[in-house]
């Protein structure tokens, strides 16, 4: 059991855990990819320069 | 258009998949080459600065070992790798990845097998140590012994895979959804109302925004570290432990980017205590490694000293103050006092800068 899987156990009736799950990671890839499109602003600690 | 560190990231990721068709312990060799032609096709020169120095220094240490020039080697080996790392730092445009977190990695190699706590490592484990992709450019600063043990240890584990995909999914949200969109958003929100406030208080209020977009971003970026590596079967140090939690500044840095602190606890600190006995000198010596290691410039040497001040005055002054305050109201202060001074380092050093021009 993940992390995540484990919280929606807790919440939520067993048959609800696995389409909950579903939706939350779809809804986070959606989420990362539409946020990823801005661009990703460099960071000191992300160790590549001069690209 | 996708980043280099994006595309670096979807690289580790389609390593996965390498890491377990490839039988046994040669998974993670298999890794490392595929590093190796990811570094070469976006860094010709950093990959055969890494490579490089991968293979020739194992040797290098066996022949020392024989002929009783161990620290001839690991001065001449420490002093080589500060230099490209410096003039890497200090020459602009050419492409390198992975250099800063590979220049602390050797050094603990050489330190360590200096000491006589580690043997000559093999060319293969050494390779495939330096050259493990999805720590390559974000780190953690994970150790040879443990990052040995572990790859001799890996084995197929269902509830590993899916908690390390999660935590790569986590990340990515922490990283570009919050860190990279919202704070930013939220900066530039409160960049536009504060124009009527001094550029100095602007500065201070914009610093404590951009630290709070730098832990998500960083800590999204070292969980998907992290999660890719648990999806190899690799479980490797963990960079943060809750540091809006910390009691004071000290307490803060070692719960903020934790493998890098414990490196310059290892490797600057210990040593300058052993030569000083002094606890200042071996915290400020620390403390600029970690600021020199950010950039070299004259900004992160008064950054350095800025960090070290507060650790001092949090640990001196600050238990003196004898007003009482309850746990749940020091739990809300400390994190807002450690952030305000966090982010009080750069409009200080900018008006430092100012006044001297």
């Amino acid at each position: 059991m993940t992390p995540l899987a484990r919280i929606f156990a807790r919440y939520l009736p067993a048959s609800l855990v696995g389409p909950a799950l579903a939706l939350a990671y779809g809804a986070m890839t959606i989420a990362v990819l539409v946020a990823s499109s801005n661009g990703t602003a460099p960071i000191i600690y992300i160790d590549v320069r001069g690209q | 258009m996708i980043t280099l560190s994006t595309m670096i990231v979807l690289a580790a990721l389609l390593a996965v998949p390498l890491a377990w068709l490839v039988p046994g312990p040669r998974g993670i060799d298999a890794v490392a080459v595929l590093a190796a032609m990811v570094l070469a096709w976006v860094s010709p020169l950093g990959a055969a600065w890494i490579a490089g120095f991968s293979i020739l220094l194992p040797p290098a240490m066996r022949w020392a070992e024989r002929h009783g020039g161990r620290g001839w080697l690991a001065a001449v080996a420490v002093g080589l790798a500060l230099a490209v790392f410096a003039s890497a730092q200090l020459s602009h445009g050419i492409a390198w990845v992975g250099g800063a977190f590979f220049t602390l990695r050797l050094i603990h190699v050489i330190a360590e097998w200096w000491m006589e706590k580690i043997p000559a490592p093999g060319i293969a484990a050494h390779l495939r140590y330096q050259l493990f992709l999805p720590a390559l450019f974000v780190g953690p600063v994970h150790r040879l012994p443990a990052f040995e043990r572990q790859c001799a240890r890996r084995r197929w584990d269902w509830p590993q895979f899916l908690s390390g995909a999660e935590r790569v999914l986590l990340g990515a949200v922490s990283a570009e959804l919050i860190g990279n969109v919202l704070i930013q958003h939220g900066r530039a929100n409160i960049d536009a109302a504060l124009q009527q406030v001094s550029p100095f208080l602007l500065d201070w209020v914009l610093s404590a925004f951009d630290w709070i977009a730098l832990y998500f971003t960083f800590a999204g970026m070292s969980a998907i570290a992290l999660g890719i590596a648990a999806m190899m079967g690799i479980v490797l140090e963990e960079n943060f432990n809750k540091p809006w939690r910390a009691r004071d500044l000290l307490d803060f840095w070692s719960r903020w980017h934790i493998s890098l602190t414990n490196w310059c606890r290892d490797y600057v600190y210990r040593p300058i205590m052993a030569l000083t006995r002094n606890t200042a000198i071996g915290l400020v010596a620390a403390m600029l490694a970690i600021g020199l290691w950010h950039e070299i410039s004259a900004y992160y040497v008064l950054w350095s000293v800025w960090q070290s001040l507060g650790v001092v005055l949090s640990r001196t002054v600050l238990p003196r103050l004898t007003v009482p305050v309850s746990p749940h109201l020091r739990a809300v202060l400390a994190p807002v006092a450690i952030l305000g001074w966090l982010a009080l380092a750069r409009p200080v050093i900018t008006l430092l800068f100012k006044a001297v021009q």
